[in-house]
């Protein structure tokens, strides 16, 4: 098991790698660069500030000593510096890691608990009246976009009823209540994104797994149905499910870009957007790299607890 | 090994009897590709002909009657600056589904001919382009299409583009491992063995035996397309305005949602429909696929 772990981290490091070489290339490739983007609308006519300030910035290295030069600051846990917001970048990153798993977290486990359920309980009675209704509102879940979710549930909760903002100014107060009622809105819009992905797969695992032999036989020496399911069945079932959990704690860390669009909340993915309307090379570049980071390192997990749940599993 | 008799009312039965018996006939259509077929059909044929059956022109302003509520006049109402919302959801699935359908078609095509090079090749060509792949798909694919659009520069084409490069490893994969199940089939090695060039094998031998699982994964891409697409305009990195757009409808609408729903329900209505209707034709192209495969063997 353990010599498992540490192969999979060795393997992380060579895709982090990868991960750092693709994001710095591909944003090599933008037109202008960072001097371009701090002078702004004073660019000089001679060019002269210009050629200065990439000089200061380092920006006339080859590109392998600039890229070699961030690698070694990220490997010290220095992101580099952020042109739009004139500070460093690894504080505000974290920053907004918080507020991004303040919204991934609660919907993942709201997600998580309630899918399983609602997937075991389709799965009970393949093409009983249950299972074609579960099936109908999850084909309609994975068919919505987080932001026509969002803009429903802001229309009925927001504007008809009155219960929650309609977006997250953080300005404004403090206190559990206050997170909850802000939290509501876009935590429910990504609990049902991501609600619909997991029952889709716990149903049709856990129907895979009833059909198998051992299944029938717990039945038929007489277990009670309860454990059958739950002990026997689910604990299979759940091998593909932990795997598109794990993609949905990626696309939470990162893809929750639109959700906190919708809600005008500062995570991560805003700062991702932020980043590119702004031009800001080094702040994009680090918030891209944290993001794919850490859906790799969920991807990990999901491995990981992949091997724990099935002994037969070791790559 | 029974063979499936071709029914009476074929119409292949007679004129083209060895094609029916190489060919055979659909087993049983699932309804969920009739449905899902019937609807993408209809916004195909929207795409079409939209712009030309339009009560109103587009993007034509009605100043007198802003953020109208839905009427005989303007059936879905207006927007702010009164452009008639039904003429803007019918002209808007022109822009969403060629987007979304150049998108998959260029993923797939890539995706196709880099898996069956990795497949068919194997050694440190498939292992050069699998570790590719695995670095691209460790983005989640929102991301990565936001990066190669801030790069490319945010309008229409370079969405597509994005779409694309985010599909190619993904649809690889799939075909990669088509391909390594044909890599030993007798046909195959009796083409090689013909010394028939690695081309020749790979796109007249292997690629006519891997289409059920690239028809699939095409409808799967089709559907996360479409939900690309709307969402890069949502976040106005996909088409610009005045383009009547399906997100970016709702992106810059949304402001009024409180007092006038409709203008951010038509739009959203059109993309639940299309994606349902995508994803029930994928359902059923995958379950009506691995019906007949198993009807053949």
């Amino acid at each position: 098991m353990l010599a498992f772990i540490v192969r999979r981290l060795g393997l992380l490091g060579l895709t982090l790698l990868g991960i750092s070489l693709l994001v710095f290339g591909i944003l090599q490739l933008l037109p202008g660069d960072a001097a371009t983007t701090i002078l702004g609308a004073w660019q000089d006519r001679g060019g002269q500030t210009h050629e200065y300030l990439r000089h200061a910035l380092g920006l006339d290295r080859p590109w392998y000593e600039q890229y070699l030069g961030w690698l070694w600051g990220v490997l010290q846990g220095d992101l580099g510096r952020s042109l739009a917001m004139d500070a460093p970048i690894t504080p505000i990153l974290f920053e907004r890691l918080g507020y991004s798993l303040r919204l991934a977290i609660p919907a993942l486990l709201l997600a998580v608990s309630i899918s399983l359920v609602l997937g075991v309980l389709a799965a009970t009675r393949p093409n009983g009246f249950v299972d074609h209704a579960i099936t109908v509102i999850t084909l309609g879940g994975v068919s919505v976009p987080a932001f026509v979710s969002g803009a429903v549930l802001i229309l009925i909760f927001a504007a008809w009823l009155g219960w929650f903002p309609s977006s997250s100014s953080l300005a404004t107060g403090e206190g559990f209540l206050f997170w909850a009622k802000m939290l509501a809105l876009p935590v429910a819009t990504l609990t049902i994104e991501a609600l619909a992905h997991i029952t889709r797969i716990t149903r049709s695992s856990m129907i895979e797994v009833l059909k198998t032999p051992y299944v029938r036989t717990a039945r038929l020496k007489g277990m009670p149905r309860r454990v059958v399911l739950f002990k026997h069945a689910l604990r299979n079932a759940l091998l593909p499910t932990v795997t598109v959990i794990a993609f949905n704690i990626g696309w939470m860390l990162g893809g929750v870009v639109v959700v906190e669009q919708v809600f005008s909340y500062p995570g991560l993915g805003s700062l991702v957007l932020y980043a590119i309307e702004q031009r800001d090379i080094p702040l994009l570049q680090a918030s891209m790299f944290f993001v794919a980071a850490g859906y790799c390192l969920a991807n990990l997990l999901a491995d990981i607890t992949y091997a724990l749940l099935d002994p037969r599993i070791r790559y | 090994m029974s063979s499936q008799p071709s029914t009476v009312d074929d119409p292949r039965s007679g004129v083209e009897a060895s094609a029916a018996l190489r060919v055979k006939p659909p087993r049983r259509v699932p309804l969920t590709l009739l449905v899902g077929g019937g609807i993408v059909a209809l916004f195909v044929i929207l795409a079409v002909v939209g712009p030309l059956v339009t009560p109103y022109p587009f993007d034509e302003f009605h100043f007198q009657s802003k953020l109208a509520g839905p009427s005989g006049e303007f059936w879905l109402g207006t927007d702010r600056y009164g452009r008639d919302i039904f003429s803007r959801v019918i002209a808007g699935a022109q822009i969403t589904v060629t987007m979304a359908a150049t998108g998959t078609l260029i993923g797939v095509l890539a995706g196709v001919i880099i898996g069956l090079i990795s497949g068919y090749l194997g050694g440190w060509t498939d292992e050069g382009l699998m570790r590719v792949t695995d670095i691209a798909m460790s983005f989640p694919s929102l991301l990565l299409a936001l990066l190669v659009v801030a790069v490319l520069g945010a309008n229409a084409v370079n969405a597509v583009i994005s779409i694309g490069i985010v599909f190619t490893p993904r649809v690889a994969r799939v075909v990669r491992s088509a391909t390594l199940g044909l890599r030993h089939v007798q046909f195959v090695e009796a083409a090689e063995v013909r010394g028939e060039s690695s081309r020749y094998v790979i796109f007249r031998e292997i690629l006519p035996n891997v289409w059920p699982p690239i028809i699939v994964e095409t409808c799967i891409r089709m559907s996360y397309a479409v939900l690309l697409v709307v969402s890069l305009s949502y976040l106005g990195l996909g088409a610009q305005p005045p383009a009547p757009d399906w997100g970016l409808m709702i992106s810059k609408e949304r402001a009024f949602l409180a007092t006038a729903p409709w203008v951010v329900l038509a739009p959203a209505a059109a993309i639940v429909a299309l994606v349902i209707g995508v994803n029930l034709l994928g359902d059923g192209m995958r379950e009506w696929l691995s019906a007949r495969k198993t009807a053949d063997e």
